[in-house]
């Protein structure tokens, strides 16, 4: 009688432990989910020329530095930034966006506070037009580049614009 | 026989480097809390697993 009774108890004990083995398995799973989804998330897109290029949230997450794109001198740009906060909190922020050649300040397209709700967006909307960038020291038959920054309290996401020059395409 | 327990070990040795490179890709996308949990989670699924293995006679 003491036999089964311990072999029932460990019986129910292994049950218990592969139980508890997937418990822990589904936990692992919905911890990824959960806090893969949670969190700020910023998606760039620029357009240009027919061209629409998107830049994810999880491309910042594996290139920290940043993303390209090209146009010919005289055309806009027009840029769209998303701020998505995906927390149950509110998420204020300082957003500053600027154009900068190498290390100078050129000008700042829009800077603004900003308070996103929970799980919620907001987006800016800006143009550049490259026909006005061009600086004075590059000649008109040289193509340029410039950066378009975009801070968030601390966190840099750079826009390489390579801008091709007209005059060098037409010659 | 033996064939069969080879491929059967390499069945298992590829999938367990395919789920860890999976699982060593995503971690970075974790915040560090779901880092930390996400590792407490393992210990713990591995020492149950353990457990029930011992419990069965291996």
């Amino acid at each position: 009688m003491a036999t089964r009774k311990t072999a029932k108890k460990t019986a129910q004990r292994k049950n218990l432990y592969l139980g508890l083995t997937i418990a822990f398995f589904l936990a692992l799973i919905a911890v990824f989910v959960f806090d893969g989804y949670m969190g700020i998330y910023e998606t760039v897109s620029t357009t240009t020329q027919e061209r629409e290029n998107i830049v994810e949230p999880e491309y910042w997450l594996r290139d920290d530095y940043s993303s390209s794109t090209w146009t010919e001198e005289g055309q806009k740009i027009y840029f769209r930034y998303e701020l998505d906060n995906r927390r149950f909190s509110s998420y204020s922020a300082d957003v500053e966006v600027a154009i900068w050649f190498g290390e100078s300040k050129h000008s700042i397209a829009l800077a603004e506070t900003v308070v996103v709700g929970s799980f919620d967006s907001h987006e800016w909307e800006w143009t550049v037009d490259t026909g006005v960038l061009r600086p004075t020291d590059i000649p008109e038959n040289y193509d340029f580049e410039f950066s378009v920054i975009i801070e968030r309290d601390g966190v840099e996401r750079r826009i390489i614009v390579h801008v091709s020059s007209l005059v060098r395409n037409l010659g | 026989m033996k064939l069969e327990y080879i491929l059967f070990g390499f069945g298992i040795i590829f999938c367990l480097a395919g789920v860890g490179y999976l699982a060593a890709q995503y971690v970075k996308f974790l915040s560090e809390l779901g880092q930390l949990i996400s590792l407490l989670l393992t210990v713990g699924l591995f020492t149950c697993l353990g457990k029930y293995f011992e419990g069965v006679g291996w």
